[in-house]
């Protein structure tokens, strides 16, 4: 075969992907493919070109094989009110989630887009939510053709139904912060009140001014209570409503206990009571909480099939094209559905060539060639020109839908019993326990005061709140951490169910291995150098995925003419170039015997003569060799597939004969797979990517979805991983574990100081002093202790602590 | 001794106005991204600049 002259890639000047022999130099810069070049045009066009300043190689690689969908249904009335915030005369305001932002360079552009599209006005970024939002004219432009240029400079936008609905958790943490605020001006305040009676003790300020600080600290508190501390109150409610006693149930007793015994000072005592530690609790708390939860909160972790789905359909109506919103598709409408489209029902095709991706439907990686008549399943993906169908099932009861009436997806995983919850039970006990037997000892002495004094200030300063803050900021900053490092967990639950794992299943297509790339071969006789060209030019007349696959490896730029081309459907392709007749496509269209029909192969024959074939081999991802290997030596690995066995011989050199090997393996057999697995006791990690392992995915112990490219279709899981860190899995891990150690180390830290103010409260003399130095003090140094030494293991891990 | 029930009413006064401009700007939004403004500020020379043409 013609050898291929190797020389050092470069780098796309617009995306940073290694420029193959496909190469395309412009203005002095080189680029890796059309579509990187056609960007740097548009921009350099516009003056825009301070985006490639802010950092290097900041485009997104703009796929050329990706549908050129139109996005002329954002104009729809009953689309469009998902997408304007606010309309006014010609001015309308609209908001846009692109998940591909992802730099300083993607923030620029997207607030320079006035200078980009005619018509817009402003745009504005918002980098947390991947949401930019744009103020146009509408009598100049329309959101289909900002949408439509966004697409273009790389900039997909994504429309989903769900968009409107993440409002919810916006709103807690708005809340949580106005709750945050307002204990923090309380707890301040009343801190500074109590500093006199700190410093020289109770009774030694002047009468009148005592009263005063009193009275105050007493209303300030009063917000603390009843405004700042009820969710701990509801959860700890209704946590026993169901039979759970959580760790707020502890936390909302001390509170309540505290609050009480604050009062019995005031009124009775003349003193000021527990409140500084009081509001200093729920302050601190609060801030943890905030923490844990403000890592995740971008990310929907819930999707079921509606989301992959398109969210409107084309429906031809007596000649006429309108847009349906999905739900409203009913039996028997035509469907048209343009190449890139994905099949949103069960459907006959009615007119046009059918080419369907069904990977991520089944796992399978061929695309399969449909014929008139026949049925079409849901979830495909319309790979090659312009369909008809017919519809025969509505969306709800598909083939692909199916999947979800299965048990496992009506019943939600359990809340796991976290270590937390477990320790701050016992500790309930032998904190009640303490109290008691204190209370008794000073009763049985015939001291009454001190009983009270003690049982009381046992309870408040023993109080688990400093287990909880331990918790709370070590898993906020680990999940925090692994968010930036392309590992985004769905809770906190996840880091304790990541740990008990011993056995971890793969989903071969998608996850294991690219679906970006293949690895294209060469086997049979030379072809001579000036035949490339003509093949080339040949395949890459058909959409077909394999054909792109050889004409891209071909790197051919001069396309040649080609005569008498004719397609024979899911078949090959023939045609004359300079009096050759050359012909492509599967065995059977080259009358040749399969020897191993399981790899795709494209035959090749010049005059009739056979020549040999092109095997494309699906490309594994890099350094999955080392990542298998060491994984091999500490969990029992398997591997299921939807796809045949082709690759089994690959995949055993890396997984070794120890693990299982699983093909042809439907979405219900990966899922019985998985409760076989489990019912023998072991705890699975299920990696996988598409619709078909949704069911794996939610039965697991813990499911992660490997994604390609911001997550757009990542099925219900508790884990999405960036495709291009999967092999880091070990080591975020690790991280976890060592993470758990920390939650262990401040839980000693944090004991130390109950130790200790247990050893004042049990003789019945704990002051509010003694009190209002050690809450807030063993607080900080927990918050302190955990922020520095998770930071400390992210660097040991080599991870990145920083988003941009 | 009145004058510190005074400078403490004051003190609590203007903390309460901080506490206020906090919830405000809450409420406003100011936290809902806290990356993109400290990127922002980086761009404005030349945003001026490409205005003008």
């Amino acid at each position: 075969m013609f050898q291929q002259v190797f020389q050092l890639n470069k780098a796309c000047f617009h995306c940073g992907a290694t420029c193959n022999d496909n190469e395309v130099g412009y203005d002095g810069k080189a680029f890796c493919c059309k579509g990187c070049k056609s960007v740097y045009e548009i921009l350099q066009s516009k003056h825009l070109c301070n985006y490639y300043d802010f950092s290097k190689q900041p485009g997104v690689k703009v796929d050329e094989r990706s549908s050129v969908s139109s996005f002329d249904y954002l104009d729809a009335d009953t689309i469009k009110q998902h997408i304007v915030i606010f309309e006014q005369e010609h001015e309308v305001h609209i908001a846009l989630l692109i998940p591909d932002m992802h730099c300083i360079s993607c923030i620029w552009l997207l607030e320079h887009l006035s200078d980009l599209i005619k018509g817009v006005l402003s745009s504005r970024v918002n980098f947390q939510n991947k949401t930019v939002y744009i103020v146009f004219d509408n009598s100049v432009t329309t959101i289909s053709a900002i949408a439509k240029t966004l697409m273009t400079i790389g900039y997909e936008p994504v429309v989903n139904f769900e968009m409107g609905k993440d409002d919810s958790i916006e709103k807690t943490s708005t809340k949580r912060l106005l709750k945050i605020g307002v204990a923090g001006f309380c707890f301040i305040n009343i801190m500074m009140l109590s500093f006199p009676e700190y410093l020289v003790g109770a009774g030694s300020v002047e009468a009148g001014l005592a009263q005063y600080f009193k009275w105050i600290v007493l209303f300030l508190s009063l917000p603390v209570l009843f405004y700042c501390a009820t969710e701990f109150f509801v959860s700890a409610y209704k946590g026993l409503r169901t039979g759970i006693l959580n760790v707020e149930l502890p936390v909302s007793i001390a509170l309540l206990i505290t609050f009480a015994r604050s009062l019995y000072e005031i009124f009775w005592l003349n003193s000021n009571g527990y409140f500084d530690s009081f509001s200093g609790i729920v302050f601190f708390m609060l801030i943890g909480r905030w923490v844990q939860n403000n890592t995740t909160r971008n990310i929907n972790f819930n999707r079921d099939y509606q989301s992959f789905f398109p969210i409107v359909a084309t429906v031809i109506n007596g000649g006429r094209r309108i847009f349906k919103p999905i739900k409203a598709i009913a039996i028997h409408d035509l469907l048209e559905i343009k190449h890139g489209e994905i099949i949103p029902c069960d459907a006959l095709l009615v007119e046009g060539v059918a080419l369907i991706d069904y990977s991520f439907v089944t796992g399978e990686c061929n695309p399969v060639a449909v014929k008139k008549g026949s049925i079409l399943y849901a979830g495909g993906k319309q790979l090659q020109g312009v369909i008809t169908i017919h519809v025969e099932k509505p969306v709800s009861q598909s083939y692909l839908t199916s999947l979800w009436s299965e048990d496992v997806f009506n019943n939600s995983k359990n809340a796991r019993d976290t270590t937390v919850n477990k320790v701050a039970m016992y500790f309930t006990y032998v904190v009640l326990t303490l109290a008691a037997v204190a209370a008794t000892y000073w009763y049985m002495h015939n001291d009454t005061t001190k009983m009270w004094n003690a049982f009381t200030t046992v309870l408040i300063v023993a109080c688990p709140c400093a287990l909880l803050l331990s918790e709370h900021f070590t898993n906020g900053n680990i999940l925090g951490i692994l968010g930036i490092n392309g590992f985004y967990l769905r809770s906190k639950n996840v880091l304790y169910s990541i740990l008990k794992i011993d056995t971890i299943i793969f989903d071969k297509t998608g996850t294991l291995t690219s679906s970006r790339q293949a690895n294209v071969q060469y086997i049979g006789q030379d072809i001579l150098p000036h035949h490339l060209a003509p093949i080339a030019s040949l395949l890459s007349q058909t959409g077909h995925p394999l054909s792109v696959a050889i004409a891209s490896f071909l790197s051919i730029k001069n396309i040649e003419q080609i005569k008498n081309f004719k397609v024979v459907d899911g078949a090959g392709v023939e045609g004359w170039v300079n009096e050759t007749h050359y012909k492509a496509g599967n065995a059977l269209f080259l009358n040749r015997e399969t020897d191993n029909a399981a790899s795709a192969q494209v035959h090749i024959s010049l005059d009739s003569v056979y020549c040999g074939y092109y095997e494309i081999k699906q490309q594994y991802r890099g350094r999955l060799e080392s990542f298998i290997t060491s994984l091999r030596e500490m969990y029992r690995l398997a591997i299921v597939s939807g796809d045949n066995n082709a690759e089994e011989t690959y995949l055993k050199k890396i997984f070794g004969a120890d693990a299982a090997y699983h093909f042809n393996a439907s979405p219900i057999d990966k899922l019985t797979i998985v409760k076989q697995i489990q019912a023998s006791n072991h705890q699975v990690l299920y990696v996988g990517d598409g619709l078909n392992d949704a069911g794996a995915l939610k039965e697991s112990t813990v499911g992660i979805s490997v994604c390609e490219k911001n997550s757009l279709f990542t099925p219900a899981c508790d884990a999405i991983l960036d495709a291009v860190v999967l092999t880091n899995l070990l080591r975020y891990i690790e991280f976890i574990k060592r993470g758990r150690k920390i939650i262990w180390w401040s839980f000693l830290v944090s004991s130390i100081y109950n130790v200790a103010g247990l050893w004042f409260a049990l003789q019945g003399i704990l002051s509010p002093l003694v009190a209002a130095i050690l809450m807030p003090l063993s607080s900080l140094t927990i918050i302190g202790f955990t922020y520095y030494s998770v930071l400390i293991k992210a660097h040991q891990l080599q991870l990145k602590t920083k988003v941009l | 001794m009145m004058v510190i029930i005074i400078l403490l009413s004051i003190s609590i006064l203007i903390s309460g106005g901080f506490l206020c401009a906090f919830l405000w700007s809450v409420k406003d939004g100011q936290y809902e991204d806290n990356i993109t403004p400290a990127q922002r500020m980086l761009f404005d020379s030349s945003n001026n600049k490409n205005v003008k043409q």
